[in-house]
């Protein structure tokens, strides 16, 4: 129960921390909301008068205090760009990039099992695997403008754009997921293999295949027992990469999410909106910590059992 | 057959069987995917936009994609056609006093708002003079992105943004059917200011729905389309049939799709996915034959001809070099305005989609002959001048702040380049745009490259604008203060006759040129490809298109 | 001294990790990556002109050598400050484990996990101007979090272990017990994990100038000659796909050597 508090307490402090020092960091970027609002035609007199409205000439110290009481009421608060409403916003978006981020890793997921199937059949194959390491070694930026081009103009085989349209389809998903999950992909398939030729040289394995089982069975068998917690721990060390991934994925193939509302709030210098994205992005990641910490302790004493058979 | 080979033979079918279920798992997954190439026959329309569409409210316009779409849903009082001719709209026709400082609007019977529950069990009400002053003065308001226009010009509008009067003096209903408009100083030329769709007239009710709704998810105008949804990258328009006028097209439907990549866009066109879209810059040499056509009539490249076809459009805008007048003497901005080969720097950055305009008023204006057709390129007299004025070759130096739109940091430096063949010296600092603006405004920037997007569509305001002393520094950005200037433009309030002001406006813009507060250098041409089968395609000079009057076979 | 034999290849790659940019700039400068020639402009890759021309004229081969130069330059410097730091960090953090200076870089190392990273990349380039000399200084003060949690994760199990606690009994000072012993034995993990990282520095890189806070112009780096070179995609491919051929280059070739270097380094 101490730890659990602990924990809620760490966490608060932590979410604390990140509201001040984003409020920082903004405040260092130069710009004037009131002015990039109203464009760079508008008389001094009316950017001033917006200023006063939009409480943006206030003394830093006001500012900060105004935004740190309202977000410990859990009020994320309007944004000051055209008065919508931060949370809804908010949801609406990070849903579409949960969309996109899971979507990779599920393709990573896939791909990387089918890839590793294959190698263990055919071991030949293995050189395939190598072609997956791009994915750890070309920036996303690069990756997903190159698939762009590639299922554009070359492969037309998949839909490049409309996500969040009325067309879409779960196809729609397919390139933007597929970049997304590139570099899980390298990860993912990486840590199998090893884990798989880890097995193959041990005891039980051997005595397994003495035994008649069939390599199909003994392919599953491994990577229920011994992988799944190694995997697990990549997934959440993946998924703040998998993350910042999806952003850039979303901004190259127009798709509504996360990614295109930070740029354009830190461009449009909309606080509130900023401070939205940043609180709820650390919540989510803060919990996802929580979770795969207790999840470690749940199956830690499983491993040890493994390890003693 | 003994446990061991029983057990090898079913493995082995087991193994088969999977890998036959992964095959044919990966063959549905990607023949599904493949596009179907949908054919988007009938009167639907589906345009390819560059940028996500946030709102559509008038007052809180922040880009060109918004007000394209808005300008199908509203209408404002007058507007232009795709001549640049004005054409009245919800003002059926209009009276100016003989000192030019009161406009009497008459406004049309017979236009209803677009139908909606707003309006109670009829759906829907007809326009009246209310409307129009309820709409202006919410132009007017503080959070207005379209205020500017208008603020320094109406009576009382200044007072009103303050906060000190409730309502502005200058806007009065006489009559349900009859608006005026006072000003606070003569305008003879006060009708071209409300040419463009930011504007329009919108009801009440609609805006107090409130900000998460009005723009939003609902719209409601009195335009050719109505509003029937919409979401950040998609907007479906449907055509309006109870609309006021007879218009000559046949779109049913009028969706806008945002795809940001210009590449992705591109295949869209080609899948069919959308059958209209502007050519970007970056698209510009590869789909557009520069040899053959002209700037109105491009020729595509193939096999882009073979489906397509393309138009280009004069639009009010003018990209150019701003100097700071007040760090820079004359002859310094003559020898950097006459050292630039604008030829040369047009078509190298706009891909032969620009026309070079050396002066500050766009072509295009109805009636309005610009003073200059042609480049004013001179290296020798840029020299001479370089001599007269106060620059050190051997230690000065001049920092140009370029930014990331525009082709911004290209023209930057093929301006240092050319500078440095008559011995300036550029140094290129590039900043985001609006910390550009900002430095411009607080008068620290010497040399910067910008352009503008005009909002009227007359050489008057736009003179003004620029060149007043009193709208130093912003939008006169080059803080020009001439008082020949500032004369000559006071002059053109008191001219009712349009050949007469027009004349003078020539007059100033020379004056414009020589002086140089500003190197202009072209004016960027609207160019669209869309599919062939489409017909009537046009825009007016505030980049709005004429969706009402498209047709498709 | 022998156990620190294994490092010398680290020790060799490194260095040659700070010195080939050196060589590279120099390189591209005399081959004068910015002189413009309008009448040269989008040149295909010809005998004259292996890279072609960009959209001005200049020569794309001078260009491309200069900008992987400035590109590996910025890398090297944000892996030294990266490492620097996250050795500082993580070893003052794991030496006084469950103590506040623990508790006060934790802390901070979560925080730059969760702040994302735009907005501080950004606003160091508001404090420092934008371009590419200062850029090493964004990327390592981003880089550094990772590592820091390794070696800090090191040196929590070395502090009690035997040997250390013979070096207390032997009346060894703590700060030269932390520096001789423990950091030497923590930073391998630290060092390979950062190593493999270096990809990722150099795409961020990229990153920044997709933002345009990377290179200014006219001075190429390779994100920048990728971004501006991607916009004409389909005048001149030769613009975007060599940079990207190159980048792509120099990163699988580091990842390579890093793989080996892991090997070599992990094999006691």
């Amino acid at each position: 129960m101490n730890r659990a508090i602990a924990s809620v307490l760490q966490g608060i402090s932590l979410l604390v921390g990140i509201a001040t020092l984003t409020f920082l960091l903004f405040n260092i970027i130069p710009g004037d909301p009131a002015r990039i609002m109203l464009g760079p035609n508008a008389s001094e007199e009316s950017v001033q008068l917006l200023r006063t409205e939009l409480g943006t000439d206030r003394p830093l110290w006001e500012q900060y205090k105004l935004h740190l009481s309202k977000l410990l009421e859990l009020n994320l608060g309007r944004s000051i760009i055209d008065e919508r409403v931060v949370s809804g916003e908010i949801a609406d978006k990070f849903t579409t990039t949960l969309k996109v981020g899971l979507s990779g890793l599920t393709i990573a997921l896939i791909i990387s099992y089918a890839l590793n199937l294959l190698v263990f059949y055919v071991p030949a194959a293995s050189s395939l695997l190598i072609i997956t390491r791009f994915g750890v070694v070309t920036p996303t930026f690069f990756s997903g403008v190159t698939a762009a081009l590639i299922f554009g103009v070359f492969l037309p085989v998949v839909p490049l754009s409309g996500y969040g349209s009325s067309e879409s389809t779960i196809f729609t998903l397919a390139l933007p997921a597929f970049v997304t999950g590139l570099y899980p992909i390298a990860v993912m398939t990486g840590i199998l293999r090893e884990k798989i030729q880890e097995a193959l040289n041990s005891l039980y394995v051997h005595s397994a295949f003495s035994l008649g089982f069939s390599r199909f069975h003994i392919f599953h068998a491994v990577i229920l027992r011994t992988v799944a917690v190694s995997w697990l721990a990549g997934w959440v060390n993946l998924l703040s990469i998998v993350f910042v991934a999806t952003l850039i994925v979303e901004v190259i193939f127009s798709i509504p999410g996360v990614g295109p509302l930070l740029v354009k709030s830190i461009q449009q210098k909309d606080y509130p909106m900023l401070q939205g994205i940043v609180i709820v992005n650390a919540c989510f990641f803060i919990s996802l910590s929580w979770i795969s910490e207790a999840l470690f302790r749940i199956l830690d004493p499983r491993i040890r059992q493994h390890a003693e058979t | 057959m003994n446990t061991g080979q029983l057990k090898g033979r079913i493995s082995l079918n087991r193994t088969l069987l999977s890998f036959l279920i992964l095959i044919l798992a990966t063959t549905t997954i990607l023949l599904a995917g493949c596009q179907k190439k949908t054919t988007e026959k009938g009167e639907n329309l589906v345009f390819g936009l560059e940028n996500e569409i946030t709102t559509l409210d008038p007052i809180r316009n922040s880009n060109i994609y918004e007000l394209q779409v808005m300008g199908q849903i509203y209408e404002g009082l007058v507007g232009l056609d795709k001549n640049n001719q004005l054409i009245p709209l919800l003002a059926e026709s209009w009276a100016v006093s003989s000192d030019f400082k009161t406009w009497k609007f008459r406004i049309r019977k017979g236009v209803y708002f677009h139908e909606d529950p707003i309006f109670g069990p009829n759906l829907t009400r007809e326009v009246e003079a209310e409307d129009v002053r309820y709409s202006f003065q919410r132009i007017l308001s503080k959070q207005s992105t379209s205020s500017f226009a208008l603020v320094e010009v109406i009576k009382g509008a200044r007072e009103y943004q303050a906060g000190k009067i409730q309502n502005v003096s200058g806007l009065r209903v006489i009559a349900p059917d009859t608006f005026v408009i006072e000003l606070e100083q003569p305008e003879p030329f006060f009708i071209n200011r409300i040419t463009s769709p930011l504007f329009s007239i919108f009801p009440k009710e609609a805006v107090d729905l409130g900000a998460d709704i009005f723009g939003k998810t609902k719209a409601i105008g009195t335009g050719p389309f109505r509003l029937v949804h919409k979401s950040d990258v998609e907007v479906i328009l449907e055509r309006n049939p109870k609309y006021w006028r007879k218009t000559e097209g046949n779109v049913k439907q009028l969706k806008f799709l945002v795809i940001k990549n210009d590449q992705i866009r591109l295949t869209e066109l080609k899948n069919n996915k959308i059958a209209m879209m502007a050519i970007p810059l970056s698209l510009a040499s590869a789909i557009v034959d520069r040899g053959k056509g002209t700037p109105s009539s491009p020729v595509l490249k193939p096999p882009f001809n073979e489906s397509y076809k393309a138009a280009g459009f004069k639009t009010f805008n003018i990209h150019f070099i701003g100097l700071n007048c007040e760090k820079m003497d004359v002859h310094l901005r003559r020898a950097i305005s006459l050292a630039i080969n604008r030829k040369e720097l047009t078509r190298i950055v706009t891909a032969g989609t620009g026309t070079v305009v050396p002066g500050p008023i766009p072509p295009g204006i109805r009636g309005y002959q610009t003073a200059y057709q042609d480049d004013i390129f001179n290296l020798e007299g840029a020299k001479m001048e370089l001599k007269k004025s106060k620059y050190d070759p051997a230690k000065d130096k001049i920092e140009l702040l370029v930014h990331e739109k525009g082709n911004s940091e290209q023209i930057g430096q093929l301006v240092q380049d050319y500078l440095s063949k008559i011995g300036i010296k550029v140094i290129l600092k590039r900043l985001d745009f609006n910390s550009v603006i900002g430095m411009i405004i607080k008068g620290e920037a010497t040399a910067f490259s910008m352009f503008i997007e005009y909002v009227f569509s007359s050489p008057e305001p736009m003179l003004n604008v620029l060149f007043h002393s009193s709208k130093i520094p912003v939008p006169n950005f080059w803080r020009y203060n001439n008082p020949q200037m500032d004369e000559g433009i006071e002059t053109l309030r008191k001219i009712g006759n349009r050949t007469e002001a027009n004349a003078l406006a020539r007059k100033l813009e020379k004056l414009a040129v020589d002086d140089a507060p500003a190197v202009f250098l072209y004016q960027l041409n609207n160019l669209v490809i869309y599919r062939k089968d489409i017909s009537n395609v046009a825009y007016n000079g505030h980049n709005i298109p004429i969706f009402s009057e498209i047709a498709i076979k | 001294m022998l156990k620190h034999k294994r490092y010398i290849p680290v020790l060799i790659f490194l260095i040659l990790l700070n010195i080939t940019p050196y060589f590279l700039l120099r390189l591209g400068e005399a081959l004068d990556p910015y002189n413009i020639n309008l009448s040269l402009a989008y040149s295909s890759p010809s005998r004259l002109l292996p890279f072609g021309t960009d959209s001005l004229g200049r020569d794309m081969f001078a260009r491309t050598i200069y900008a992987a130069g400035l590109s590996l330059k910025v890398t090297a410097q944000a892996f030294l400050l990266a490492f620097g730091l996250a050795l500082l960090q993580g070893g003052v953090a794991g030496y006084t484990h469950e103590k506040i200076p623990d508790k006060i870089i934790s802390w901070i190392i979560a925080l730059i996990y969760t702040v994302p990273f735009i907005l501080i990349v950004a606003a160091v380039f508001a404090v420092f101007e934008p371009g590419i000399e200062k850029a090493y200084l964004a990327i390592g003060c981003l880089a550094w979090a990772a590592p820091a949690r390794l070696v800090r994760a090191e040196v929590i199990q070395y502090r009690t272990a035997l040997f250390v606690t013979a070096e207390r009994a032997l009346g060894f000072s703590e700060a030269k017990i932390l520096l001789r012993t423990i950091i030497p034995l923590s930073f391998p993990p630290a060092l390979i994990s950062l190593l493999y990282f270096i990809p990722e520095l150099i795409s961020i890189e990229v990153g920044l100038s997709f933002f345009g806070l990377g290179a200014q112009p006219p001075t190429p780096s390779l994100g920048r000659l990728i971004y501006d070179g991607l916009s004409e995609f389909y005048t001149a491919w030769w613009v975007a796909l060599i940079p990207s051929a190159v980048l792509l280059l120099i990163v699988s070739a580091i990842y390579i050597t890093t793989h080996k270097l892991e090997a070599i380094v992990k094999k006691h």
